[in-house]
């Protein structure tokens, strides 16, 4: 029963921190609407794209334990860290995920940090380890090309 | 040393002795008769009387003295005799040691002169020696000194040229450090303002796609 609601959290969710996020305020909403606790705008504001089968499977009975083991899940998953040159907008975040999620398979998650010095593209920690996909790497990979290029452009 | 007197028997000293010699002699044989007449006379002074004994007295005393008077005379004559024999030695001596002397100061004057030739000429091969290895250290030392300036000037001009290369190395690096950086700060400025949001994600996914054939992630 975990899996099915894991994967419909995580759906359109592709960072660690926004499934987490969510996850606490699905909760905070559940447990609103089963124990008659916390605001009555609540309810309306419950994403739709979980669809109404998904509230279903949580009762006064299960629903704490329900949320402690999806975040337990959430937090085993293992997140790529990927550092950004620039600012990610949601849509932007939305594609990436798909692209993810794509390559290395359903319930893939990120992290998103930001570092200017990158140029463009990205850089990569996976299981600790830093590798630079970046522009700036690949400067650096050319830095003796790119600067006899610069040299004789100078001299003409 | 040269011996001038080769015989002592000519030096005046021994004529000197000599002729005292002869004359206490003498003197000693005329006190010999006087004393032999006068014990005659004592004698006789017993046997005869007083006048008899003045004349035989006057007698002996002129015959004592004339005796004596004769070996005075004789040994005058002898050391005359004597006198001019070791004088004629003497010279003849002294003449054959001028000789002598004169031909060994010849000797040594010659000698000296061919010293003196000897010495000329091992004084000239000497300082011609002296000259030719004087000229040929000189020469070896002013070789060695060129060499060693040579050397040194060459050494100084690979250290100076080694030192211009280490800056002019360094500077180049300064130059494509600054290059790089500036190229990347452009970059980036430039990157922020004109790249669109699609062409940044296309870089990240194809960062993403690398990942996964280099399986970075797995």
């Amino acid at each position: 029963m975990i899996q099915p609601l894991l994967d419909k959290i995580l759906a359109q969710t592709y960072t660690q921190t926004d499934a987490l996020n969510r996850l606490h305020a699905l909760k905070n909403l559940l447990v609103a609407e089963l124990f008659g606790r916390g605001k009555s705008s609540d309810r309306q504001t419950a994403p739709v794209s979980l669809g109404k089968d998904f509230y279903k499977h949580f009762n006064r009975n299960n629903v704490y334990n329900l949320f402690d083991t999806l975040e337990e899940k959430i937090r085993e998953i293992k997140p790529l860290v990927i550092f950004l040159p620039f600012e990610l907008p949601e849509e932007g975040m939305a594609a990436l995920g798909q692209r993810m999620r794509r390559l290395f398979g359903k319930n893939f998650l990120a992290e998103i940090k930001l570092d200017p010095n990158l140029l463009a593209g990205a850089a990569l920690v996976w299981d600790g380890v830093y590798k630079d996909y970046s522009l700036r790497e690949k400067i650096e990979d050319n830095r003796e090309r790119i600067i006899k290029t610069l040299r004789e452009g100078m001299k003409r | 040393m040269l011996n001038l007197m080769p015989n002592s028997i000519l030096s005046p000293a021994f004529i000197g002795h000599l002729l005292a010699a002869i004359l206490a002699l003498g003197f000693l044989i005329t006190l010999a008769l006087f004393l032999r007449e006068r014990r005659n006379l004592q004698k006789l002074l017993k046997d005869n009387s007083f006048e008899s004994v003045r004349r035989k007295n006057a007698a002996i005393l002129a015959e004592a003295l004339e005796k004596a008077q004769n070996v005075v005379e004789k040994s005058r004559l002898s050391v005359d005799k004597f006198e001019n024999y070791f004088q004629g030695q003497f010279n003849s001596q002294a003449e054959k040691a001028q000789q002598a002397l004169d031909k060994h100061l010849e000797t040594i004057r010659s000698q000296s002169e061919r010293a003196e030739l000897l010495s000329a000429s091992y004084t000239k091969e000497k300082a011609n020696g002296i000259l030719e290895r004087f000229e040929k250290n000189l020469e070896s030392f002013l070789t060695q000194a060129e060499a060693k300036s040579t050397q040194s000037l060459e050494s100084e001009l690979a250290a100076v040229r080694q030192t211009i290369e280490t800056y002019k190395k360094q500077q180049l690096s300064l130059v494509d450090e600054n290059i790089v950086a500036m190229l990347e700060k452009t970059l980036g400025l430039v990157l922020a303002k004109k790249i669109s949001l699609k062409d940044q994600l296309d870089l990240v996914y194809e960062a993403l796609e690398k990942a996964k054939v280099e399986k970075f992630i797995l």
